[in-house]
């Protein structure tokens, strides 16, 4: 066996996320015609929140303007925007920073 | 009415998405308003998917209307659920092209100006859908 010279691996810098990793966040904003009894029943029929739950995220969308309702990796993100968007919500996504 | 108002509305689905109109961007809304490019790319993934899915939607919903107001027939689940999102998005459409705020929407209308027929259009769909909300809950 021969002594070969010592090699230099180029490690990847693993503090560094890469940008599928990044959660990303998935805002509802208000608006002046759904209903908030609608509004509570979609956060419950799509994310599985409890009644409760739902209804202080529609409160937060109705008095603040705007609630983050689910979080994730984009992918994620932009299938819960589809499905918000599915059922009449206007939802963004954003990174969370 | 409701057969008339559905009607529209695929209507509007079927012409050319203009994303100038007030009303396809509310039906459509753009996915980031911070990032162009984000908002681009989930359009393009998603423009189409979502507009064939409302329209299959509406259809559930106008296929349960029964003809010529004859015998009721209660809604299958698939068909109360088309029907909650048609309704929604039939409020969407007219309050939108109303420019309603939350002000209007709390003030009350006077039944005989023709002018707030949309209005009470409105309003009316959103009695439908709330007791469709009730019944679900």
């Amino acid at each position: 066996m021969t002594q070969t010279a010592p090699v230099e691996i180029d490690r990847p810098d693993v503090g560094e996320k890469t940008e599928a990793d990044v959660p990303w966040l998935v805002v509802v904003w208000n608006d002046p015609i759904n209903l908030m009894s609608y509004v509570v029943y979609v956060f419950q029929k799509l994310f599985g929140y409890s009644k409760a739950k739902a209804t202080k995220l529609m409160l937060d969308v109705h008095n603040l303007g705007k609630a983050v309702v689910s979080s994730g990796p984009r992918e994620k993100a932009e299938a819960d925007v589809y499905r918000l968007h599915a059922h009449g919500l206007w939802a963004t996504l954003t990174k969370d920073r | 009415m409701l057969r008339r108002l559905i009607g529209e509305y695929l209507a509007l689905l079927d012409s050319a998405a203009d994303p100038g109109d007030p009303v396809i961007g509310r039906l459509f809304p753009p996915a980031s308003l911070e990032d162009a490019g984000v908002a681009a790319s989930y359009r393009d993934l998603a423009q189409d998917d979502l507009t064939r899915h409302k329209r299959h939607t509406a259809e559930v919903a106008l296929g349960s209307l029964v003809e010529g107001g004859g015998r009721q027939r209660s809604l299958d689940d698939d068909e109360m659920q088309a029907w909650l999102v048609v309704l929604t998005d039939l409020r969407l459409a007219i309050g939108t092209k109303q420019g309603v705020t939350e002000e209007v929407m709390d003030r009350p209308i006077d039944p005989n100006d023709p002018e707030q027929f949309p209005l009470a259009i409105l309003h009316y769909l959103g009695a439908l859908q709330e007791s469709l909300v009730r019944s679900l809950m």
